[in-house]
């Protein structure tokens, strides 16, 4: 099976073939934690190796998987990989969100990326067959691998084959598949690995809740650790978000030493977390915040509530990531604080340039995500030129482990791209080598480590009957109380007559149901509130300012 | 014993705190996406407030099962009479 030099599918498999009663991960299931071991793993793997090629299923065709996190979910992605096809995550619906919408969001996906097969959970079969028809793509329902045979070792892909298509959470404008080839994934992983540090930890373990259809789950809680021979301690989302504590239970039971979260979990463990039962999380080395912007205030709650249970100011860390660099793009360094920087806020957002606070001025303080990792260069391009530190402008990014375009999307790939650069829309500078963010110039919100497209969000909204139709806008307002930014609707009622709160409840559900998740607030205002550009379109900037006064002054009151 | 209208009374001092508004009207029928800000993470700590008053353990799986607030007032009831 090995010895064709597939850069991560080759160590993997040489080393569970060497050691097959490694540990691979242990997994929760109900109320019990469930070891697997490298003989179990790859044997689950294989028989998804084998359903698959009897679904014709050959290498380079497209596998959707769409299953509840657990042993097969990451077995039946390895499994594609094997027999060379390319495996790509997809969210599962929400329990509350309409299973034929969420399909129909989903057309985009099909259409552009032409799955052969769509692994799917038995109780999702029916809709997602129906939804499907019409296409080539073959549902499997995943019951049809239990007992199957395996399949026999096959030759593993070339290195430089795409090895995945990684669908960064988002709604249906952002759905781009970001075609990942085995030698960039593996590049990624051994630069990452140094920034790691791994050696300072006797037996990492890496604890994770994070779903397997974002670039941070996927990398760091499945691909590297299995890479790495590291043990994955692995939870449901939907349950963890329930039972956030069974995040302190796989740390405290298996000693975890590394998670990779978002900012707002912070908040979440800490407004959960309940007296009484004393926790030891002295085992952790890094908890690794990503995908979202880090705040000193959720990491100062987040270290008050819990530096009685083990810990340390160097616990938590920061990294810069991209799916369209497979991960990592920076990382803080691991043993000691994150680095602050209290800059002058006033020059940061009127003049885009971060310096030491002026006296009397007021200040904010940002925390650094650390320096690139090896092989990645960091420019700011700011008016069309790159520029200096200190200097905001938007982040662009230049690696050998770029990947190789959105798939069967040219256009947006050459979006992407400032000659050899990758934009990542982000706005930040960079001070003293490491690099901070402080906005960002594409019109995305960030909701609890999740990508939400602005305009999905108007599209939804426009559609509600109460709403005049184009006069709304959606963006996103940090909320220091829940360490995230929460979905804003400002939209403009059709005549005096609807109920604003009766069009509010309406929007709610309009916009839960196309992104599946609920409104943070909704604003419905007379027609002539919103802000217009001089081309007469919504301004979405005016309008933030204009609700942000409106919150500050108590006008909404 | 715990009766509904208790339930609900504790209820309304969670919503205002947990939403930071005290205009919601709680009802039978009321869902979470009548509420704007109901979200998961907001149930998380409206089930952590009930499981601490009235000292009963409400599982992931029975909360997936609720579709409204009289649902969850029933569970509440139902559990608290079990004595889980």
């Amino acid at each position: 099976m090995s010895g064709q030099g597939n850069p991560l599918l080759t160590p993997i498999l040489d080393r569970w073939r060497n050691t097959p009663q490694q540990l691979v991960g242990i997994f929760h299931d109900g109320d019990t934690w469930n070891p697997v071991d490298a003989a179990r793993f790859l044997q689950r793997a294989l028989q998804f190796s084998a359903l698959f090629a009897d679904h014709s299923v050959a290498a380079g065709d497209i596998v959707l998987i769409v299953l509840e996190h657990g042993i097969d979910a990451h077995a039946a992605f390895l499994g594609a990989m094997l027999i060379g096809a390319v495996p790509s995550f997809m969210p599962s619906p929400s329990v509350k969100q309409d299973a034929g919408l969420y399909w129909r969001q989903h057309r985009e996906v099909f259409s552009h990326t032409k799955p052969r097969a769509i692994l799917v959970y038995d109780a999702l079969l029916a809709d997602l067959s129906a939804a499907a028809a019409g296409s080539d793509a073959t549902v499997i329902a995943v019951s049809r691998a239990r007992g199957a045979p395996a399949a026999a070792p096959a030759r593993l892909p070339a290195a430089n084959a795409i090895a995945l298509l990684q669908h960064s959470s988002g709604t249906t404008g952002l759905k781009k598949g970001v075609a990942l080839s085995y030698q960039a994934i593996a590049a990624q992983l051994s630069a990452y690995r140094d920034a790691l540090d791994l050696d300072r930890v006797p037996e990492p373990r890496f604890a994770s809740w994070l779903p397997l259809y974002h670039d941070m789950g996927l990398i760091s809680s499945f691909l590297l650790p299995i890479w790495l021979g590291v043990p994955i301690l692995s939870i449901d989302p939907f349950e963890w978000t329930k039972q956030p504590a069974l995040f302190f239970d796989a740390v405290e039971k298996f000693a975890g030493t590394h998670a990779w979260i978002p900012n707002f979990a912070l908040l979440h463990h800490v407004r959960s977390a309940r007296g009484g039962h004393r926790r030891d999380l002295s085992s952790l080395s890094a908890i690794i915040c990503c995908s979202e912007p880090n705040k000193p205030e959720a990491f100062d709650a987040f270290l008050e509530r819990f530096a009685e249970w083990g810990v340390t100011g160097a616990t938590l860390q920061c990294c810069y990531a991209m799916a369209e660099t497979v991960f990592a793009v920076t990382q803080s360094r691991l043993g000691e604080p994150v680095r602050r920087l209290a800059v002058d806020r006033e020059a940061l957002q009127a003049e885009g340039f971060a310096t030491v606070p002026r006296p009397g001025a007021q200040e904010t303080v940002l925390l650094s995500n650390g320096p690139p990792i090896a092989g990645c260069e960091v420019g700011v391009l700011r008016d069309g030129a790159f520029a200096g530190e200190s200097i905001v402008g938007e982040i662009c990014i230049t690696a050998p482990y770029l990947f190789n375009g959105y798939y069967h999307n040219q256009d947006a790939t050459a979006k992407a791209f400032h000659g050899k650069w990758l934009r990542s829309g982000d706005l930040g500078f960079v001070d003293r080598g490491e690099v901070f963010i402080v906005g960002r110039q594409k019109d995305v919100i960030i909701v609890n480590g999740r990508n939400i497209a602005a305009h999905d969000v108007e599209a939804a909204v426009s559609r509600v009957p109460e709403v005049k139709p184009g006069r709304a806008v959606a963006f996103g307002n940090y909320l220091a109380s829940l360490g995230s930014e929460q979905l804003v609707v400002v939209a403009e009622r059709c005549g005096p007559r609807v109920d604003p709160g009766a069009a509010a409840r309406a929007i709610n559900h309009a916009v839960f149901q196309e992104v599946g998740i609920s409104c943070g607030d909704v604003r419905v205002m007379d027609q002539g509130w919103l802000v217009k550009t001089t081309s007469g379109k919504i301004s979405r900037s005016e309008n933030v300012r204009k609700y942000q006064e409106c919150i500050a002054q108590g006008r909404f009151d | 014993m715990n009766r509904a209208e208790d339930i609900y009374a504790f209820l309304r001092q969670v919503f205002a705190d947990v939403f930071g508004r005290d205009d919601i009207v709680l009802h039978p029928s009321l869902t979470s996406q009548d509420v704007v800000g109901w979200d998961s993470f907001r149930q998380v700590e409206i089930t952590l407030a009930l499981e601490e008053k009235f000292s009963i353990r409400i599982r992931t799986k029975e909360l997936n099962e609720l579709a409204n607030v009289g649902d969850l007032v029933a569970l509440v009831l139902q559990k608290t009479a079990a004595g889980e």
